[in-house]
């Protein structure tokens, strides 16, 4: 029999193949059995599909092909032990909410990393990521030697930046921290490491490094150098410069407080990710 | 094939047999664990044949879904054992479509194989045997050609008699996906059948 057309071009087969599976709300089913009524082509989709209901659920099963029993081998190569096992919870439906856990840790992490690299932001804590330079020069641990005179406790760099602030020296300034992008750890370990040997010289390499620094940087920063220590040097080399870095210091460790909570949850969250990926491939 | 919305309680006969097997099979008896495989590799090749219409593919899918529930026993926390194996043989199934998807691939070959016959015996008839042989290979040929995913909720829902939510849990998408999948899936079905449905009519 060929096909039949339609009376209007907006007749809904969905609707109809609906109808057939007794899907439908009273007042659709009331519309779609008009329609039925109505148009022959209309029933035809209906009865077609209920007989095709009909059809597929009398399918004669297919044939197996093997036999699906398990060896000794299978059993020995697939038992779990030790990390596989507890890699594997990470694969249970209970754990299910460490997935949306990890995205919501990344993207919290993310835009506290974008947050802390706004120009805006910076301006704002500006100085004190100047006060801050010399203390991750310092900590990146290679300066001493090429800062002529200057001791290795990493507080040597306080005139750099104090010069950058007076503005003295325009080379080696960094009055306004040049927009930043947003680091990756990896491209900020690659910036301290890279600006360490000439970050005396070089303040505002010093200053992005400084602002995105990762979490072990970071942590030996806060640690290891008080923030009312560092500017410390800066009021010896300079009193004239005293109040404007020490008002800095005193604000806030902002951006680089920031930018470890930020990077402690990217990579928790990443971690996470990690661990449902490894998990699911174990299973 | 029994219809799952019509049975199978929580506590009938098969289900206890089931839960004591994966007990005995949690503390390391294989052989209770093959027992499981036993009672349900018929069902779970003939979910999955109809999945993936490529036979040595189904079969490797089945396997790996027994592997994946052997590996898996301390995380099957009660409920229907048939329904967890089956969950656990549609993702495999779904993940086997879903790397096809990324590469090309070749259509499904037409599934004159003999497996594919209906049984005999239940119509005496010959000719009515041969009308029923070929309506089988036409809608097997059109179940291979429709959308992966519509397949897969027509197999489930029609076939297998899983319902509108249990389908939604094991493909992981809502109920009104699901719904629509098997409308417009039956849909593409008969399009498929255009020319043949008067196999199916009267
Ligand atoms: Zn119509």
């Amino acid at each position: 029999m060929p096909a039949l057309t339609h009376r209007s071009s907006d007749h809904d087969e969905t609707l109809i193949a609906r109808l057939a599976a007794g899907d439908l709300t009273e007042a659709e089913a009331g519309r779609a059995r008009a329609l039925v009524a109505a148009c022959p082509a209309c029933a035809q989709v209906e009865a077609d599909i209920r007989s095709i209901i009909a059809a597929t659920e009398r399918l004669p099963a297919p044939h197996r092909t093997r036999d699906f029993r398990l060896t000794d081998a299978d059993a020995t190569r697939l038992r779990r032990t030790g990390w596989r096992r507890l890699l594997g919870r990470f694969g249970e439906p209970r754990l299910a909410f460490t997935r949306p856990l990890a995205t919501g840790l990344v993207a919290l992490g993310i835009a506290g990393l974008v947050f802390a690299s706004a120009p805006s932001f910076l301006q704002a804590g500006g100085a004190a990521t100047a006060a801050q330079a010399p203390v991750a020069g310092g900590l990146s641990g290679l300066p001493a030697s090429s800062n002529a005179g200057a001791s290795a406790t990493g507080i040597e760099y306080g005139p750099g930046a104090a010069g950058g602030v007076d503005g003295g020296e325009p080379a080696a300034s960094a009055p306004v921290p040049p927009p930043l992008t947003v680091p990756s750890p990896a491209a900020s370990v690659a910036s301290a490491d890279a600006s360490a040997g000439p970050a005396a010289s070089n303040p505002p390499a010093d200053v992005s490094s400084a602002t995105a620094a990762p979490p072990p940087v970071g942590i030996r920063n806060l640690a290891s150098v008080p923030a009312s220590a560092a500017p410390a040097p800066v009021f010896n080399a300079n009193p004239g410069q005293g109040k404007s870095t020490g008002g800095a210091a005193e604000a806030p460790s902002g951006p680089s407080a920031l930018v470890l909570v930020s990077l402690v949850l990217l990579l928790v969250g990443a971690a996470l990710f990690i661990l449902r990926w490894a998990a699911r491939r174990a299973t | 094939m029994g219809d799952l919305r019509t049975t199978a309680t929580a506590d009938d006969g098969p289900q206890r047999r089931d839960l004591i097997l994966v007990e005995r099979a949690q503390a390391g008896d294989l052989s209770a664990f093959n027992d499981l495989v036993l009672c349900y590799q018929d069902q779970l090749y003939g979910l999955v044949a109809r999945m993936v219409p490529d036979q040595d593919q189904a079969a490797d899918v089945v396997q790996e879904a027994f592997f994946s529930a052997y590996r898996n026993l301390d995380a099957f926390r009660g409920g229907s054992v048939k329904s967890w194996l089956s969950r656990i043989a549609v993702n495999a199934a779904m993940d086997l479509q879903r790397a096809r998807k990324r590469r090309p691939v070749q259509p499904y070959p037409e599934l004159e194989d003999d497996s594919w016959q209906p049984p005999a015996g239940e119509e005496a008839d010959p000719e009515r045997q041969v009308v029923t042989a070929e309506r089988v290979r036409a809608l097997n040929s059109a179940l291979a050609a429709i959308g992966d995913d519509q397949r897969a909720a027509i197999v489930l829902f029609d076939v297998e008699g899983f319902d509108y939510t249990e389908i939604a849990e094991m493909t992981g998408v809502s109920l009104g996906t699901v719904k629509s999948r098997i409308h417009r899936g039956r849909l593409a079905l008969r399009r498929c059948l255009e020319d043949r449905m008067e196999l199916f009519r009267g």
